[in-house]
């Protein structure tokens, strides 16, 4: 994964996680979960499980791969400048 | 050679990811745990949040769990946990006292009234808190006397001191004349946890009202440690009351909560059980999880125990924060705090921080178990000679 694309993964992450924390309070999403209207569940269940999937990832996935990404970069960027 | 720069390539990527995936979420999820350690700001914030909620106007018919019975204890939960939450809280930081009061005095009106109290009511066939003097079983009316005791302590000169009397010489005569530490919460079904708490909430009266302990108390606290399944130490759930027979298996969630409750009456025996809860905790990464059911044990989750995932239960990871603040298990607190925080997700918003996927329940437990602590025995009133 490039550089850019692993900066733009976490950003999209953490931005995912942040919004979608304070979207997701005001929906409510435990009692959205416990709600006997199927339709409220429709709407809050595929955001819930896109949330999570992105706070996971932002925390777990994304930083390693801007890591890994950051340090191929510092290693090509050495090789070519021949240092 | 472009093969071995390009295997070189993925030993750095897989590497990167392995460190950041080890440290990165420990350290995010892990930032707040200490301020809960030390009933700091976070504490604070969210103990408004708990408290907002509740004036906010929580009621049975917030809850949609599918079952009346479920809704009305989840209810009847928040409520309990607010003002013990809150309550605890007040002790350890009494500059929030005043704060806090108008909330905790509003949760036990709430808790205290016909309508939060109706799902017991309907187990029974009559009101609980009616027929104090002459009544028998409704078990869960513990819970309620562990509010009021609590909301005593915290206010002597409440005006529910005389129904917090009432309330706990019931319990007491009914713990007292149980023959195996039981009696019942709904007709044919007893619970040890419940138990637990029905004595926590007597020993906390007692303590706020300045009464020496009952004379009951040894011998019940004798047989409640005969519901400990020697192999891994955690309480039967369930037992039967005439014969004190087991009916239930051995479960975190209710060894966890017990753990809690029996501070108030015996901290070794609190002590014991959270030993047995930190045997059965796991932590990987750092976060903080424990069993529903022993090691080699299998079953589902209930209404008790919330989800139970690869045998990790909800209710019983987050009781256990309650025993590891009690006995200074600060390594497993933190790593408990830290599965909170990351499935709990905290928000700003209601006047204070919350967890977003708590609800009013979630958010209630999770503040009165973060800031369970032995400081209310600083506050216990001298018993009269």
């Amino acid at each position: 994964v490039r550089l850019r694309r692993a900066g733009a993964l976490l950003a999209v992450s953490v931005l995912v996680d942040v919004l979608g924390a304070h979207v997701l309070d005001s929906l409510g999403l435990i009692e959205g979960l416990l709600s006997p209207s199927g339709a409220r569940l429709l709407l809050i269940a595929p955001l819930a499980a896109l949330f999570y999937a992105a706070r996971f990832c932002g925390l777990f996935v994304a930083p390693g791969l801007l890591l890994g990404a950051l340090a191929l970069s510092l290693g090509r960027w050495r090789l070519t400048s021949g240092d | 050679m472009a093969i071995i720069r390009r295997g070189i390539g993925w030993l750095v990527r897989a590497g990167a990811l392995v460190l950041c995936a080890a440290l990165v979420p420990r350290a995010v999820a892990g930032a707040r745990a200490e301020s809960f350690w030390t009933t700091g700001d976070a504490h604070a914030e969210l103990a408004r949040a708990v408290a907002q909620s509740v004036s906010s106007g929580v009621a049975a018919t917030s809850f949609h769990t599918g079952s009346a019975r479920f809704d009305g204890e989840w209810a009847f939960g928040t409520f309990l946990m607010t003002t013990v939450g809150l309550g605890q809280v007040s002790l350890a930081r009494p500059e929030l006292r005043q704060a806090f009061l108008p909330a905790m005095r509003q949760s036990v009106a709430r808790l205290v009234a016909p309508e939060t109290n109706a799902f017991g009511s309907e187990a029974w066939g009559d009101v609980g808190l009616a027929h104090l003097s002459e009544g028998d079983g409704h078990g869960y009316l513990g819970y309620a006397n562990l509010a009021l005791s609590m909301l005593r302590l915290v206010e002597p000169e409440t005006t529910y001191a005389p129904l917090s009397d009432e309330l706990t010489d019931a319990l007491a005569r009914r713990l007292a004349r149980a023959p195996h530490a039981l009696f019942e919460t709904y007709p044919g079904e007893a619970y040890t946890p419940d138990m637990a708490i029905v004595a926590g909430s007597i020993a906390l009266h007692d303590c706020a009202a300045g009464r020496a302990e009952r004379s009951f108390m040894p011998s019940f606290r004798a047989e409640l440690a005969r519901y400990i399944e020697p192999s891994s130490g955690f309480l039967y759930q369930a037992a039967n009351a005439a014969s004190g027979e087991p009916l239930d298996a051995p479960r975190g969630s209710g060894t966890a909560l017990a753990a809690y409750a029996l501070s108030f009456v015996d901290a070794r025996l609190s002590e014991r059980l959270y030993a047995s809860v930190r045997r059965q905790a796991v932590t990987p990464l750092g976060f903080g999880m424990v069993r529903e059911y022993p090691k080699g044990r299998a079953g589902g989750g209930d209404i008790d125990s919330g989800p139970v995932l690869f045998g990790l239960g909800v209710s019983a990871t987050g009781f256990a924060l309650a025993g590891a603040r009690l006995h200074a298990d600060h390594e497993l607190f933190t790593a408990l705090y830290r599965t909170v925080d990351l499935v709990g997700v905290p928000v700003s918003g209601g006047g204070g921080r919350h967890f977003m996927s708590g609800g009013p329940l979630g958010n209630a437990i999770l503040l009165a178990m973060t800031s369970a602590s032995f400081d209310w025995r600083k506050h216990c009133r001298q018993v009269a000679s």
